[in-house]
C-alpha cells in the first residue's frame, strides 16, 4: 500500500513486512527499542537494540508514521486473531477467563506509540492524544475498513480509554482492569464500522 | 450472563438494579496531580473510579468524576457516561443500542452511593 500523504511533514506507511524497505525495518526496530525498552523501561528481550518479538511475522501489518526527512515518529502493528496475538498469548488474565477473541473481523493493535524524537515532543508514547497518534489510529482504522475488519483489540493502560474517547472512537471492555507490574491495563475493543469514525476530529489539534 | 459476539458481557436490563458493585482503585487525574501547590491556578480535582461486579463473568464500570458546586457545597460528581464490559438487552432479549446502553448505565451509577467508598480511597493514596 502506497504511504498515506498526510500533510507536508508526515506520511504514513501501512503493510506487511515484505512491502516495507529494509531501511524503514531497521528504522522500525530501533524506533521501537527507543520508545518501549529505552522511555517505557518495559523488559523485552531483543538482538542488537532492535524491538522485534514473536509476533512480527511475514502476516503482521505494520502503521509507520514518518517525518518529512523520514524519521519514524509514530508506529503500530496490526495482527489477525485468528493466529498468535499478544492478548491470547501473552495477557490472556485481562479476559478474566473469557475464550480470547479469534475471528476474522477482529485484529489486534499493538505497539501503538506516537513518539517524535526529533521534535523532543514530551508527548508519551501510547496515547492517542496527538496529531500523530491520531493519525497512526485513523490510518489503522482505514485499513481495518478495508479489510472488512470491524473491531481492534488492544491491551491497553486505562487511560487510553478516555482518550479513545475524546478521539470520536466508539470502544468497550473485554473486562475489568488488572494490576500488572504496578500498572492497570484492561482489554479494549475499537469499533471500526461506524459511519462517523473519527470524522469530526480535527488531526491538527492535541487534546 | 453470557457473552456477547463482541465479547462484552450480556445483562438483562432488569438484573442491572439488584447488581452489587465493588469498588476497585480510584485515582486522580495526572494533571491534578501534576500541578504544584503553589502554581496559582484554580483547583480542579477531578480523576476516575473503577467498580467491579462480584458476579461471574466480572462485570466492569469506570466513569470519570469532578467536584462541582452544588448548593454552595463541593459535591462529587459523574462525569460523562461510564465505560464497562456491560452490553444491555431488553426483556426479549435484544441487544440495546450503544448509546442508550451508556445512558441507562450513566442512570444507575448515579443512583449507586459511590462517592463515599471513592473519597475514602482518594484519601488513603493521597492524603
Amino acid at each position: 500500500m502506497p504511504p498515506t500523504l498526510l500533510g507536508a511533514d508526515m506520511n504514513i506507511h501501512t503493510a506487511i513486512s515484505s512491502q516495507l524497505s529494509a531501511v524503514i525495518l531497521q528504522q522500525l526496530g530501533d524506533y521501537r527499542h527507543r520508545v518501549f525498552v529505552e522511555q517505557l523501561g518495559w523488559r523485552l528481550s531483543c538482538e542488537n537494540a532492535l524491538e522485534f518479538d514473536q509476533f512480527d511475522r511475514a502476516d503482521t501489518v505494520y502503521v509507520v508514521a514518518r517525518d518529512h526527512i523520514g524519521n519514524i515518529n509514530g508506529c503500530a502493528r496490526l495482527l489477525p486473531t485468528t493466529q498468535p496475538y499478544l492478548l491470547a498469548d501473552v495477557f490472556p488474565e485481562l479476559l478474566h477467563g473469557a475464550p480470547p477473541p479469534r475471528a476474522t473481523e477482529i485484529w489486534e493493535l499493538s505497539r501503538f506509540a506516537a513518539m517524535d524524537f526529533e521534535a523532543n515532543s514530551n508527548i508519551p508514547a501510547g496515547q492517542f492524544s496527538s496529531p500523530i497518534a491520531l493519525n497512526i489510529l485513523r490510518s489503522a482504522i482505514d485499513f481495518a475498513q478495508q479489510r472488512g475488519i470491524r473491531y481492534l483489540i488492544t491491551v491497553s493502560p486505562i487511560g487510553v480509554e478516555r482518550l479513545l474517547r475524546k478521539a470520536g472512537a466508539k470502544s468497550h471492555r473485554l473486562g475489568p482492569p488488572r494490576l500488572v507490574n504496578d500498572h492497570w491495563l484492561y482489554a479494549c475493543m475499537i469499533h471500526c464500522d461506524l459511519d462517523d469514525h473519527l470524522s469530526t476530529v480535527n488531526v491538527g489539534t492535541t487534546q | 450472563m453470557e457473552y456477547s459476539e463482541t465479547g462484552a458481557v450480556k445483562l438483562n436490563v432488569h438484573e442491572l438494579h439488584p447488581l452489587q458493585l465493588m469498588h476497585l482503585f480510584s485515582e486522580l487525574d495526572q494533571c491534578t496531580q501534576r500541578c504544584p501547590a503553589d502554581c496559582g491556578c484554580i483547583a480542579a480535582l477531578q480523576g476516575y473510579t473503577e467498580w467491579i461486579s462480584t458476579t461471574q463473568p466480572a462485570l466492569s464500570l469506570g466513569w470519570d468524576w469532578a467536584y462541582v458546586m452544588y448548593a454552595g457545597k463541593a459535591e462529587m460528581r459523574r462525569d460523562g457516561p461510564p465505560r464497562t464490559n456491560i452490553q444491555l438487552i431488553n426483556a426479549q432479549g435484544v441487544v440495546i443500542a450503544w448509546p442508550l446502553n451508556l445512558a441507562i448505565l450513566s442512570d444507575y451509577v448515579d443512583q449507586l452511593s459511590w462517592q463515599s467508598s471513592t473519597q475514602q480511597h482518594m484519601h488513603a493514596q493521597y492524603a
